[in-house]
């Protein structure tokens, strides 16, 4: 900055294009025109605190595996209010299943709000989320690769991500599967299924999820095993984070417990 | 050019259906057989009959002719109706009108006869069998005693019958008394006399519905590149929205048509979930659609005639935004801006709400109704109540075979192959019996009883299976089939 004042006549296109960057950079994620600040929660004090308070409105939030949309939608049964977008391609909707509306009320979510884009091919849902995206009146956009979505790499990431910035709704990418290439997303998640804990009637009990966060803008990384309880609709953690700074209470047992003396069976 | 004679089968012999100048020039009429036609001239070229192409060339020509009227009807196989009412003026009068209708076909290569009259029985019948006259109001009867009964648009029979009894002009039709006449030959006769003379009204039925609101312009100079047009429909929409205004009503379905100067049409429609009156935001939603469809795009030498026409219109009531609800308003207008944006690009029906239908069949609980039709009801907001039976919140639309292993034969799966890949079961909640709606496969074949399970395999994956066909009372080898997804 300081060279530049010296030098107000002589500002080279490098120094311009530094400018603009700062001036694109510069719009942080809070400070959007619309000022529509919103954290979605997990309602998990140390996930939470590693985003910053939550997942932030107005980013790019990438997951990888299918479980990604169902985690999206009970993150934002309450997060905003307004409709939300789910933009996916034909096909993938065929194969991995229609939103079902009985199963959203389940959720939380109020099937009325949700809005289906039916694409014919990954492009074209790429650009039917970005426009949408630029809608102050949404709530979020959830966006659906069949594959690992190469077609969203990162400068098609990184189009939705500024668009997110311009609208201020949560954006999601969800890819069936990871795509190891680089992108432009605030936070990258792989997501998976998990066992869930036995409810200890026989049943099935609560839904566990593996996330596995590898990319944060905001803090650490970190792996967690989170439950959701269909009954208060709220998650849970199953387990002490995998690999996160934290107290060592998963390492493998020590030696401690009662001994009992064998006896010889003559 | 030499002699050339379509033809066709009518009933059991090939007989010529139409011919140029050159072989009627030789003395052939429609209507001979063909054999004979050769017999008397072998050198005569021919040519099988198409009707679909002569078809599609008569709805062609009548595309082009709505660049003087919307109301065109077409008079298979060969005729068209314009209803010029009140557009004349327009052109300079009927007679410059139907000059310059003549002098566009001729330069299509076309050879037209026009006929103008106050009635379509009339035209029809000048057009065809009389003089061509422009100027026919008033003299419709006069015109008409001369001509031969058949240009009265009468049935094959009836005219055979009249010519029979010696009646063969449209003036001994005249001068006979009605009674007789219609006792022997039908009232359809006296029906097409009176239509004819326009002692009764007879209307024209337009191929398409006339909007009640439209508005176009003539272009001194044909344009083809897609930014003017583009703009010149911003500008008709703006008077077209002025209308409307006066109307108190907004556009929901606009159509532009774009008349190219070489006698093609296109007509463009694009579709709003509110109602517009605002010619930028109609430009906006015709931009996506021709981005849409940009490998269509065929100016050619240009259009010269484009017009804008509000096919469907709604009820549009001036919104005051509350005090504390002009947010709330603009999102609901940004909304419906987007859905229309998203709808005029990738095409009708690409987006979808969730609708509800009131049954127990879970796939029959599912639809997907567009965006913008009301016929569904929509789904009733989140239940509270936990007796409601837990549901998948992702459904295949079809259910999805897979091949499974039960411990026993009614009880829940313990491994089960989908798409190809093994899956143990761990844990699994069930049945919940779900029988067919018995009341609507009356008389035909009732689909099988399903036995729903909920379960969890040992990576994790929560999946709806069922099993469809009670064992031992509906089927030996009952099926199982993968419905949703939990997770």
């Amino acid at each position: 900055m300081e060279r530049i004042m010296n030098k107000p006549t002589a500002m080279t296109t490098q120094d311009q294009l530094r400018q603009t960057i700062a001036r694109l950079e510069a719009a942080a994620p809070g400070s959007r025109a619309g000022g529509r600040a919103g954290l979605a929660r997990f309602g998990i004090a140390g996930l939470d605190d590693a985003l910053g308070g939550g997942l932030a409105a107005g980013c790019l939030h990438e997951w990888a595996g299918p479980a990604g949309t169902g985690l999206c939608l009970r993150l934002m049964a309450d997060a905003l209010p307004g409709p939300l977008l789910w933009a996916g391609t034909s096909a993938g909707f065929r194969t991995a299943g229609y939103p079902y509306g009985p199963g959203l009320s389940g959720l939380g979510l109020d099937p009325g709000r949700l809005h289906l884009v039916l694409a014919r091919e990954a492009a074209e849902a790429l650009w039917a989320a970005e426009e949408a995206l630029r809608c102050p009146a949404l709530a979020a956009v959830v966006l659906e690769l069949p594959g690992d979505g190469r077609a969203a790499d990162l400068i098609a990431t990184r189009r939705l991500a500024l668009a997110a910035r311009e609208g201020g709704a949560f954006a999601f990418l969800v890819r069936h599967r990871a795509l190891t290439a680089p992108v432009a997303a605030t936070s990258r998640w792989r997501i998976a299924a998990a066992p869930g804990p036995a409810d200890g009637l026989g049943g099935l009990g609560a839904t566990a999820f593996d996330l596995h966060l590898t990319k944060n803008r905001h803090g650490p990384t970190g792996r967690w095993r989170i439950v959701w309880s269909r009954d208060d609709r709220c998650f849970s953690l199953a387990a002490p984070p995998l690999d996160l700074a934290a107290p060592a209470g998963d390492r493998p047992d020590r030696a401690g417990g009662t001994v009992f003396p064998l006896r010889h069976a003559g | 050019m030499p002699p050339l004679a379509v033809t066709g089968r009518q009933g059991n012999a090939l007989r010529l259906i139409a011919l140029n100048r050159a072989a009627a020039a030789l003395g052939l009429v429609p209507g001979l057989g063909l054999a004979d036609a050769r017999a008397m001239y072998p050198e005569l070229a021919t040519a099988d009959e198409d009707p679909a192409a002569d078809r599609a060339l008569l709805e062609a020509v009548a595309d082009d002719m709505e660049r003087w009227t919307p109301l065109v009807a077409l008079d298979p196989p060969d005729g068209l109706l314009l209803d010029i009412s009140g557009c004349a003026h327009l052109f300079g009068g009927e007679a410059a009108m139907a000059g310059a209708i003549r002098r566009r076909l001729r330069a299509a290569g076309l050879e037209a006869r026009l006929a103008l009259a106050a009635t379509v029985g009339c035209a029809h019948a000048l057009a065809r069998h009389g003089r061509e006259v422009t100027a026919a109001a008033g003299r419709e009867e006069a015109l008409l005693r001369p001509l031969p009964v058949a240009a009265l648009r009468l049935e094959r029979d009836q005219v055979i019958r009249l010519a029979e009894a010696g009646l063969e002009t449209v003036a001994d039709l005249l001068d006979r008394p009605r009674a007789p006449l219609a006792a022997r030959h039908g009232a359809s006769l006296l029906l097409r006399l009176d239509q004819a003379l326009g002692r009764i009204d007879e209307p024209i039925s337009p191929r398409l519905p006339v909007p009640d609101h439209m508005t176009e312009r003539r272009l001194a100079e044909p344009i083809s590149l897609e930014a003017h047009v583009l703009d010149a429909i911003g500008q008709l929409g703006d008077s077209l929205g002025r209308g409307l205004e006066a109307a108190g009503r907004g556009a929901t379905r606009i159509e532009a048509s774009l008349f190219r100067v070489d006698g093609v049409l296109r007509r463009i429609c694009v579709g709003s979930s509110r109602p517009l009156r605002q010619g930028a935001e109609m430009r906006r939603l015709f931009a996506d659609r021709l981005i849409a469809a940009s490998d269509e795009w065929e100016a050619g030498f240009g259009f010269d005639l484009i017009r804008l026409a509000a096919v469907e219109t709604a009820l549009l009531r001036p919104l005051q935004p509350g005090l504390d609800g002009t947010a709330a308003v603009a999102a609901d207008i940004a909304f419906a801006g987007l859905v229309d944006h998203l709808a005029a690009r990738l095409g009708p029906g690409r987006i979808r709400r969730l609708g509800g239908r009131d049954t127990h069949v879970p796939e029959g609980a599912m639809v997907l109704p567009a965006l913008g039709t009301a016929a569904a009801p929509t789904l009733s907001p989140p239940d509270q109540d936990s007796a409601v039976p837990v549901r998948p919140y992702r459904l295949l639309d079809r259910p999805e075979p897979v091949e499974a292993l039960a411990e026993v034969p009614d009880g829940p799966p313990r491994r089960f192959r989908w798409r190809g890949a093994w899956h143990l079961v761990t844990r699994s909640e069930g049945p919940e019996r779900i029988a067919p709606e018995w009341w609507r496969a009356l008389g035909g074949d009732m689909p099988p009883t399903r036995d729903y399970f909920r379960v969890e395999t040992e990576a994790g994956l929560r999946l709806w299976l069922f099993r469809a066909g009670l064992y031992g009372r509906e089927t030996e080898r009952p099926d199982w089939h993968l419905h949703g997804f939990f997770l």
